[in-house]
């Protein structure tokens, strides 16, 4: 599902889903039954199942174990033992599920974010749960803000705070794409201005708004990335713009044209390697390029 | 006589229905130019069969693919994940590297087709690069090497 967006992008999930608990509270066997049940439909995880062994009754979550003797008080949280039920900050630190306290309360988020890339020119963030967080271009690029409770690298973000900002100098949002635990974020294509040449082991930037090529000796070819399907389509005019330009200066150079995702080339930018074959074709290339790029 | 001429052609009857004949990719030691050989394998575990016959050329032809370089595979829907011996791979270099990925592709993608798009790992791990030049974090589509990617330019 592809959503337009205008010059500001506020993408909320709208609800606040984060679970909030007393900080003293303790939790008997149903109840911890119940708690892993709403944790495992928060974190999209396989829900607890719980069975009977000889005297004793247990529940089985992920790895974890938590069992209690039939009509007793003893608790076992996989091998350290509890009078009375299991408080909530022992089962969620041995659960090892995050967790914020605030104001005499435990706060447990209702996202987990695993991953923020860009890729490219294009926003990746990899979570799970309910995804509560949106994106909101400024000045100085794009911030990921929290629309609910977040957990992402070691902090818990709460609803409006921004986790991270990425500089995309002047790159408008074209549109966010997502799918379970996946968004991506596309920024709308501006036209090539002109082109750079530079070094075979140079680095890319890839909110650079010329075409980058670059440049080293051999046998007589050029080298530009394939569209990637994992991106659903986000690179595709881009690729597209490229193979253009690569397949014509082939042409005009007599060049092998080559298609290999390169690491050094970024995801959805205008750039490509080449590999020329002798001094001269230096001087063609950049006649080649002005030529093209005025089409 | 008779029935030894019947029993040989009972027993190569299962024989030949278990034998399959495979397009396998090697490389062209002048000009690197795909050639494809078919190959014809039988028993179990053929893309491992697959494997061992692309890296095995014959004389006059060369391949970039090391001997036991997958490790295992997987298929999941219309996607193929191919796990690597990532000692097998070290000593690769910008050019083996980029036509060690063109070659396992193609052969892939001409053999099976219901394969449309397939994933490396490493040692049983998702990686950034094979070896230090191909990006192997997301897919490589049937749309781009069930062809040859490169391409003579005229």
């Amino acid at each position: 599902m592809r959503i337009p967006v205008g010059i500001l992008l506020m993408l909320f999930t709208a609800w606040c889903f984060a679970i909030t608990f007393n900080a003293e509270k303790v939790l008997n066997f149903e109840e911890i039954f119940d708690f892993l049940t709403d944790i495992s439909n928060i974190l999209d995880v396989e829900p607890p199942s719980t069975n009977t062994l000889g005297s004793f009754v247990y529940i089985a979550w992920g790895d974890h174990i938590v069992s209690r003797i039939k009509e007793g008080n003893l608790y076992v949280l996989d091998n350290e033992p509890f009078e009375g039920g299991i408080p909530l900050e022992d089962l969620l630190r041995n659960l090892k599920i995050p967790h914020n306290k605030r104001d005499g309360d435990i706060v447990i988020p209702d996202t987990i974010i695993k991953s923020v890339q860009m890729l490219g020119r294009s926003l990746i963030v990899e979570y799970k749960g309910k995804g509560s967080f949106g994106f909101k271009t400024t000045d100085s690029g794009i911030d990921l803000i929290s629309a609910g409770e977040i957990f992402y690298h070691g902090d818990i973000y709460s609803s409006g705070e921004i986790l991270v900002n990425f500089p995309t100098r002047g790159f408008k949002i074209e549109g966010v794409y997502r799918e379970k635990g996946k968004v991506i974020v596309n920024f709308r294509e501006k036209p090539v201005k002109g082109f750079k040449l530079r070094p075979i082991n140079e680095r890319i930037d890839p909110f650079d708004e010329q075409l980058t090529v670059l440049v080293g000796y051999g046998d007589g070819r050029i080298i530009f990335r394939n569209f990637v399907p994992d991106l659903k389509g986000a690179d595709c005019k881009v690729y597209s713009e490229t193979k253009r330009i690569v397949y014509k200066l082939a042409k005009e150079l007599g060049y092998i044209v080559e298609e290999c995702p390169i690491y050094q080339l970024p995801i959805g930018v205008p750039c490509f390697i080449i590999l020329i074959k002798k001094p001269d074709d230096l001087k063609l290339l950049n006649e080649y390029l002005k030529e093209l790029l005025k089409e | 006589m008779r029935y030894l001429l019947l029993i040989i052609i009972l027993i190569s009857i299962p024989i030949n229905l278990l034998s399959m004949k495979f397009i396998v990719c090697y490389l062209d030691p002048i000009n690197l130019n795909p050639v494809l050989k078919t190959v014809e394998l039988n028993g179990d575990n053929l893309i491992l069969k697959l494997f061992d016959a692309l890296a095995s050329p014959p004389s006059d032809l060369i391949s970039f693919v090391p001997q036991k370089v997958l490790r295992a595979y997987f298929i999941v829907d219309d996607a193929m994940i191919l796990d690597l011996d990532g000692k097998k791979l070290k000593n690769m270099d910008f050019l083996s590297e980029r036509y060690f990925v063109h070659t396992v592709l193609y052969t892939v993608f001409n053999n099976m087709k219901a394969v449309n798009v397939v994933y490396f790992t490493i040692d049983g791990r998702r990686k950034r690069v094979l070896v230090k030049y191909v990006d192997i974090r997301f897919g490589f589509p049937r749309r781009i090497w069930e062809e040859w990617p490169i391409k003579k330019m005229k």
